[in-house]
Parts: C-alpha cells; sequence; structure tokens
C-alpha cells in the first residue's frame, strides 16, 4: 500500500512537474523567447553595421594614406620646380642687370658722343663761314694770274678725260 | 601763261616744221626787248589803242628782230583775240616748247676766264657725249667761279669750279 501511494504520489510529482515544465515552457516561448529572439537579431545587425563601419574606415584610411603619400610626392616635385624656377629666375635677373648696365654705359657713350659732335658741329657752323669768306678771297687772288686760270683749266679737262675713260 | 602756252602749242603745230631755231632764237630776243621795254608792253594792253597801231608796232619789232612772216600771221591772231599783250608770253613759251619738240638744249656756259678755243670744243664735245639733245652753246665770263666752268641749260646743270668746292663745303656742317 505504502507502495502503490508511493507510486501515485511519484506520479503526481512527476505530473505536476511536467504540467509546470509545461507552463513554464509555454509561458517561455509566449513571452520572453520573442523579446529574446528581437534583441539577437538587433545584436547581430549592430554588430554587422560596426564590423561594415570599421571595414570602411580601414578603406578610408588607406585612401589617406595614398592621397597623402601622392600629395607628398607632388609637393616635393612642386617645391624642386619651385626652386630651380627660382634659381633660373635669379639668374636671368643676374643677367638683365648686367645687360641694363652694359646698356646704360653704351648710352651714356653715345650720348657724350653725340654731345660732343654738337659742339663740333656748332664750333665748325660758327668757324665755316669765316674760313670759307676767307678761302674764297685768298683763292679769287690765287686765280687772279692767267697762269693759274689756264693751269686750273688743264687740270679740269684732264679729269674730266679720265672721268670719261674710267 | 595757260594761254600763251596755248597760242604756243598751235604755233609750232603750223609753223614747227617752217621756222628754223635761229628765227625762234631771234622770238625770243624780242620777248627780251619787250620785257625790257615795259611801256611797249603796256601800250599793247590799252584796249582803246587802235589794232592798226599795235600792229604796226608789232611789224617793226619783227623786222627789227629778222622774225619771218609767220610770226606776223601770230600778230594778226592775237590781235583778232584782243590778246596783243600776250605777244611777249607767247614767244616766251614759243622758245621752250619748240626746244622740246625738237630736243634742242640751249646751254649758257660761264666761266672765271676767257675760254680758248679747243677747251670750247672739248666741253662742247663732253657734253654732247652726255645729251641726247642738239646743243647750243653761248659762252659768257663769271668772276665768282673763281676759277673753272658752268654750263646751265633749262633742264641741266654741270658745273666745275672752285666756287662749287667752296659751297659744297659751306654746305657740308649745315643740318
Amino acid at each position: 500500500m505504502a507502495d502503490v501511494e508511493f507510486i501515485i504520489h511519484i506520479i503526481f510529482r512527476l505530473v505536476n512537474f511536467t504540467v509546470i515544465m509545461g507552463a513554464g515552457w509555454y509561458a517561455f516561448n509566449k513571452y520572453l523567447y520573442p523579446d529574446l529572439k528581437a534583441q539577437m537579431h538587433a545584436q547581430e545587425h549592430e554588430e554587422t553595421a560596426l564590423v561594415n563601419w570599421y571595414r570602411k574606415l580601414l578603406q578610408d584610411q588607406d585612401d589617406l594614406d595614398t592621397t597623402l603619400s601622392r600629395e607628398r610626392t607632388e609637393q616635393q616635385d612642386l617645391r624642386g620646380k619651385m626652386d630651380r624656377w627660382s634659381n633660373v629666375r635669379h639668374q636671368e635677373h643676374e643677367l638683365m642687370m648686367v645687360q641694363e648696365e652694359k646698356r646704360r654705359k653704351v648710352i651714356l657713350m653715345r650720348h657724350k658722343k653725340q654731345i660732343l659732335h654738337m659742339h663740333e658741329q656748332q664750333l665748325a657752323q660758327e668757324i665755316l663761314p669765316h674760313v670759307v669768306d676767307r678761302a674764297r678771297k685768298q683763292l679769287h687772288e690765287q686765280f687772279a694770274a692767267s697762269v693759274a686760270q689756264e693751269s686750273y683749266m688743264s687740270y679740269m679737262v684732264e679729269t674730266i678725260k679720265k672721268m670719261d675713260t674710267q | 601763261m595757260m594761254l600763251a602756252q596755248k597760242y604756243a602749242h598751235a604755233f609750232i603745230n603750223v609753223f614747227g616744221s617752217v621756222i628754223s631755231y635761229d628765227e625762234v632764237r631771234y622770238g625770243g630776243q624780242a620777248a627780251s626787248y619787250l620785257y625790257h621795254h615795259r611801256r611797249a608792253l603796256f601800250l599793247l594792253k590799252i584796249s582803246t589803242l587802235d589794232d592798226e597801231v599795235k600792229r604796226k608796232g608789232l611789224r617793226e619789232l619783227c623786222q627789227k628782230f629778222k622774225l619771218p612772216a609767220a610770226f606776223e600771221t601770230l600778230i594778226d591772231l592775237l590781235l583778232h583775240d584782243g590778246r596783243a599783250y600776250l605777244f611777249a608770253a607767247v614767244l616766251d613759251v614759243l622758245v621752250l616748247t619748240y626746244r622740246k619738240v625738237h630736243a634742242i638744249a640751249e646751254f649758257h656756259v660761264t666761266s672765271a676766264s676767257v675760254l680758248k678755243p679747243d677747251t670750247r670744243v672739248f666741253l662742247e664735245k663732253f657734253m654732247n657725249g652726255k645729251t641726247t639733245s642738239t646743243n647750243f652753246y653761248t659762252y659768257d665770263l663769271n668772276q665768282s667761279l673763281i676759277a673753272g666752268v658752268r654750263m646751265q641749260s633749262d633742264t641741266l646743270l654741270w658745273e666745275y669750279s672752285i666756287d662749287k668746292k667752296l659751297r659744297a663745303l659751306a654746305r657740308m656742317h649745315q643740318f
């Protein structure tokens, strides 16, 4: 008897346990599982987004490094060009200064020559009429004699003959 | 002057082959005579003076300078047109036109001393060689040349003299 009670007791206990477990499983599936599932999905989604973002950041980092390297090279090239241009410009400037100095000296010399020539011209203009007048008078006296006239005419005839033969 | 040229050209066209250069030169001398005796030219300008009086005066002038009868035709024409006062100008232009038409050049040769005949011949030969025209020469003295010769026509001038050298010297330093 006692054994039967015990067995019945055990059976009831098992049934009770089963019912409680079923109720617990039902409650778990009904109320907790969907939230947990949703939270897991959200967690997975967030994780995937984070991984993608991380990859994108890595790609951006690579791009930035490449750009930086290229710009550094370009900057070095540009600096080299700037240095060369500066050198050439400096040389040209020096050459120009030398040429300018030469030109200035030439102009100065020409100006001095012009002034000298002008003074000579002025002097000649002042003196020449007197010289010509004096020469004219002296030549008149010199050629007053018929011998001089004849000599000059002979010279003229000879000159014309020479010109004609040439 | 334009009118005188027209009369001279017309005269050359009609009598150009009849009259000689000497006669044309006489015409030039007659023109010079009229220019030196301005009173005669003035009388030709007076319109109230009878044409017969002008004709008579001009014919006497023609006889004086041994001008041929062709010039009397010119006088008649000028009197008919009432332009007798142009006679001297027409004669002047006539000389130039005749020279141009017949390629004649009149050279006025001046020298500081009297040129010897052989020098004259040499100079004429020299100038004839330089030009293609028929040249006539008249000689004169010009002491301002100092020494040398100057030959000048209507269009040509050739000079070899000390005066020319002095002139060139004086011009040398002119601005």
